[in-house]
């Protein structure tokens, strides 16, 4: 074998472990900072970026672009999934392409009729969510960890304007009126398929996107040039957490 | 933009869709002779009518089946494969009939709840 392709990494890097794991976008989002821009550690020890300057809570009113990636996030598939999720006390919405929200600020998504996707609150940093089992003998039979931590990235447009940006990229109508809290849309936004959520985090309307993480830094340029028209940008989580 | 309405996300455009073939029936895996499996790989009916197509939804990973008239291009029917009794013939279809798009309303109904 030629020297070329000899590594001394070891097979698996927990890079998602790792405090200097960042999502893609970082080196975007501290151009648009003043300076370094402040950073938080999530549940798993990656970093996410906190503030992006003084004006974040004015953006994040009209439309503010969050980069959630690096914030923990897991799925199940499987016929057992729904009584297993249930019996751990997370809400159930009652058909596919519904999201319900749990006490403590979790999300609950149903994209199929046995497939669910849990997002983490930005309050506790994905402490919960990052408690749930990953493999495959931890879970009942019938119950299946999905990965899409690794195969999806999380973008989250925030504020008032939310359905307009997201009218200049989408064929769905997503304004509030067509597109109620806890709904799900699985498109495609400006080419890129993804699957959209209608939330409400500390007060804001918010849409998140999880689309494929090949695709974010895409995504990224392409959310920065629609939120222009509404004197928004990119801001960092502390908006979407209480005090 | 042409529209296709998929049985699990409601209308969407065409372009979100990749097309799967005609839904046949596999020959007899036991008995068949050769000239049937080369029928049953290479060719496909290529007339007039009504033809029952897989289609794939590539933003949710769906696969489900459509009914489409081979002149006027027109869509007929979309529904889950489950309810396709050729395909499942004993599967229930309770599943798939609640996996229809409802409307906004009916959105704000549940939710509210």
């Amino acid at each position: 074998m030629s020297e070329l392709y000899k590594t001394e990494q070891p097979a698996h890097v927990g890079w998602a472990e790792d405090e200097i794991a960042r999502s893609v976008n970082y080196r975007r989002l501290a151009k648009t900072a003043a300076g370094e821009p402040e950073m938080i550690k999530t549940a798993s020890g990656s970093s996410v970026v906190k503030r992006v300057d003084a004006n974040d809570a004015a953006r994040a009113q009209k439309a503010g672009v969050v980069e959630l990636t690096m914030l923990p996030r897991t799925g199940f598939r499987g016929n057992a999934t729904a009584e297993w999720l249930a019996g751990q006390e997370y809400p159930i919405p009652v058909r596919p392409n519904l999201a319900a929200a749990c006490a403590e600020g979790n999300w609950v998504l149903r994209l199929s009729q046995r497939e669910y996707w849990l997002l983490a609150n930005p309050n506790d940093l994905g402490k919960a969510i990052s408690e749930l089992p990953t493999s495959m003998t931890e879970t009942p039979a019938g119950c299946y960890p999905l990965f899409c931590m690794d195969s999806h990235a999380w973008l989250m447009l925030t504020g008032e304007h939310v359905g307009e940006v997201l009218s200049k990229l989408s064929a769905v109508d997503m304004r509030e009126q067509h597109f109620p809290l806890g709904s799900i849309a699985q498109t495609s936004i400006a080419r890129v398929n993804a699957v959209m959520v209608r939330q409400q985090i500390n007060g804001l309307p918010a849409i998140s996107i999880l689309c494929d993480v090949a695709s974010s830094d895409y995504l990224w340029t392409v959310l920065m040039d629609a939120v222009q028209e509404f004197d928004g940008g990119a801001v960092g989580i502390d908006v979407l957490r209480s005090a | 933009m042409k529209i296709m309405p998929c049985p699990l996300n409601g209308p969407r455009n065409i372009s979100e869709f990749v097309y799967g073939g005609e839904v046949t029936s596999l020959p007899d895996v036991e008995t068949a002779p050769d000239k049937e499996w080369a029928e049953h790989t290479f060719y496909a009916y290529n007339g007039t009518g009504v033809a029952k197509e897989w289609w794939y939804h590539v933003a949710s990973g769906y696969w489900f089946i459509a009914e489409r008239h081979r002149v006027t291009d027109q869509i007929l029917r979309t529904y889950d494969p489950s309810e396709d009794r050729t395909l499942f013939p004993a599967a229930a279809t309770t599943d798939a009939a609640a996996a229809t798009q409802p409307s906004a309303e009916a959105v704000k109904e549940e939710i509210t709840e």
